[in-house]
């Protein structure tokens, strides 16, 4: 769907991609390459940045802020269960039963001054269409898995796909970039930690200490590419530097989130994130990984097989 | 090539085991030879390896060396204890290399005192995705070790039976499979496909949901009680003991203790904060489990050369 499209159809954007063959069908596409671009610009927006910390003043960027700060404070009502349970704790299919019965008609929630009803307001005047269908499935699978209980960076693609969706409806702008990354995602990120946290969500399809990290790709990508001229790479091994700065870096939160929760050197837990340290520059680190989130992510079946899409994101038959 | 080693091997191998046990690096051509030996003598058992009681009952390691030395400290060194191992040896931890070089070594050592079955991570697709193929490239510098070990993956057995009344696949059951001489008759040199029996047994999981249902994993099945039950009863069974999910606790019982899940991996993947079982089986078929901690933290230990993916260079 072009954005100046006359008549956009929306619909719920759905699984499509089922066998390793349909892979093509996304890899190289149009659609894929306009996608990856909003990542790509997003990333050149936050270079030298850093971590916002001070009030926003667009609507939109605060409408996202205000729906991530209500999902938190669900998850303060929602206590886990005492129930026995295998391994996540099942109070987190109530929070995201909480998520998809709210996130539907009746979200007005009178601690939200923006609401996602407001969005969908902002779209109606936009689009004279209801762009909703679209957006929930995007949303709902943005924090994890009910049945297996887990998270993985699949689902936070989901969330890159929402915030997408919301650019390609021109419900943010070019100028929002920035503050997608060092607010809204930042906010998302701290967010489905604790939901890791709380409901003790399992690592979905990790490749333990093969991978860049359990749950989260993005946060590096862009971590990176605003620690451009603040820090070097090294700073990843120095304790001091981490610890003082990691509220402001996305990069150096995340690695101080992996050594919170796993024991042992970073060598060791991390040796990826370890070995890239010793790297140069943030640059080189910053386009090694946008190569393998290329790589590992979008163009791995066992990821894209759960991806939706829809007239927004498309997957065109060849 | 003599599918068991002759007395006069017996040294060579002891020695191999002693090295791996140490965490000592094991050179490449014996690591090669042990694959080769145990090939020959794992081909020859059948798909349900028959195991005699008294047996402790191993589930996941996913190559977390120092936490199976853990293990063996508290259930008992082969041969003094006999040991079952149901799979999964490789990927997402640091040493699967070590791990799985162990288990085999300990396998051709004591063919009599240790069974090992496949587990659907002992496979080539799922190695190239999960790690154990980038461990083989960045401890041996190419891929010659994972190629022999993932030969080597074909020929494990699909399942075990511990005196013909506890049934042992790594996953669990198969809407194609009622009876275990069905599982006997399959033919399982190869990569595990993408579905039907063999792909099923590594990797279906039990569900409180009654009859099969889809898999969320995208391969194998979940099933219920009443398929379980069914196929105990066909089959004179009294147990299903299977590993491949993680439980908090080590084990967890399902299906009204028709079957239970066993996971050897404590604080899996460095982080899940999950206790690790096994389960003893005595010579009356009486079961214990044993819950175990993962091994203290070591000093940081000199890590094998440092390679950053190609993406980087």
């Amino acid at each position: 769907m072009s954005r100046e499209s006359d008549i956009p159809i929306f619909h719920a954007p759905e699984k499509c991609i089922r066998t390793k063959k349909q892979m093509n069908l996304f890899s190289g596409s149009e659609s894929e390459r306009r996608f990856v671009h909003f990542i790509q610009e997003l990333n050149t927006s936050v270079i030298g940045t850093k971590n916002g910390n001070i009030h926003v003043t667009t609507k939109s960027i605060q409408a996202l802020l205000d729906i991530l700060n209500q999902l938190e404070i669900w998850v303060s009502e929602i206590s886990p269960t005492t129930s026995v349970t295998r391994y996540g704790n099942v109070a987190f299919r109530s929070w995201l039963a909480h998520l998809e019965k709210n996130s539907n008609v009746h979200y007005s929630l009178h601690r939200c001054r923006y609401t996602i009803e407001r969005i969908y307001a902002g779209m109606k005047l936009i689009r004279n269409q209801d762009a909703k269908v679209e957006l929930i499935p995007y949303i709902l699978q943005s924090f994890g898995d009910p049945s297996r209980i887990d998270y993985g960076t699949g689902h936070e693609l989901n969330f890159v796909a929402l915030m997408y969706c919301l650019y390609s409806l021109g419900i943010f702008v070019k100028d929002d970039f920035s503050s997608l990354v060092n607010f809204v995602f930042k906010e998302y990120v701290k967010l489905v930690r604790k939901l890791q946290r709380v409901y003790r969500l399992e690592p979905a399809g990790s490749r333990g200490v093969w991978g860049l990290d359990d749950y989260t790709f993005l946060s590096f990508y862009w971590g990176a590419a605003q620690l451009v001229g603040h820090f070097s790479p090294n700073s990843v091994r120095d304790e001091k530097i981490l610890k003082e700065n990691s509220d402001d870096f996305l990069y150096f939160s995340s690695i101080k989130y992996i050594k919170e929760m796993k024991s042992g050197p970073l060598s060791e837990t991390a040796p990826i994130l370890y070995d890239i340290s010793f790297l140069p520059t943030w640059k080189k680190i910053n386009s090694g990984l946008l190569k393998m989130f290329k790589a590992e992510c979008l163009g791995n079946f066992l990821v894209m097989q759960h991806f939706l899409f829809g007239s927004i994101i498309t997957l065109e038959p060849k | 090539m003599n599918a068991r080693l002759g007395l006069e091997e017996y040294p060579t191998y002891d020695s191999m085991i002693e090295t791996l046990l140490k965490h000592q690096f094991l050179p490449e051509a014996d690591v090669l030879r042990l694959c080769d030996r145990a090939r020959a003598l794992i081909s020859e058992e059948s798909n349900v390896t028959n195991v005699r009681s008294p047996v402790t009952v191993v589930g996941d390691i996913h190559g977390q060396f120092h936490d199976m030395m853990e293990m063996f400290k508290m259930g008992g060194y082969a041969p003094d204890t006999n040991y079952l191992f149901l799979g999964d040896y490789v990927d997402r931890g640091y040493y699967s290399v070590e791990t799985v070089t162990l288990v085999v070594a300990l396998k051709v050592r004591f063919p009599d005192r240790v069974t090992i079955i496949r587990g659907n991570h002992e496979s080539r697709q799922i190695t190239q995705v999960y790690g154990f193929y980038d461990e083989c490239m960045r401890k041996y510098g190419h891929a010659g070790i994972w190629k022999a070990f993932t030969d080597l993956f074909d020929f494990m057995p699909l399942s075990a039976c511990i005196e013909n009344q506890i049934f042992c696949p790594h996953g669990g059951l198969s809407p194609s499979i009622d009876t275990l001489d069905q599982v006997r008759k399959i033919d399982r040199f190869a990569e595990v496909p993408h579905e039907g029996p063999v792909c099923d047994l590594v990797w279906s999981d039990p569900d409180d949901r009654t009859g099969w249902g889809m898999s969320p994993r995208g391969a194998g099945y979940t099933f219920g009680q009443d398929i379980t039950e069914q196929f105990n009863h066909n089959n004179g069974l009294t147990l299903i003991a299977r590993a491949h999910q993680l439980v908090m606790e080590g084990f967890l019982w399902h299906h009204d203790k028709a079957l239970v899940t066993i996971f050897s991996a404590p604080n899996y993947c460095y982080r899940c904060g999950n206790q690790a079982a096994i389960m003893e089986v005595s010579e009356t078929m009486e079961t214990n489990f044993l819950q175990f901690d993962p091994a203290p933290r070591r000093g940081e230990e000199q890590q094998a050369q440092k390679r950053c993916p190609d993406y980087f260079l």
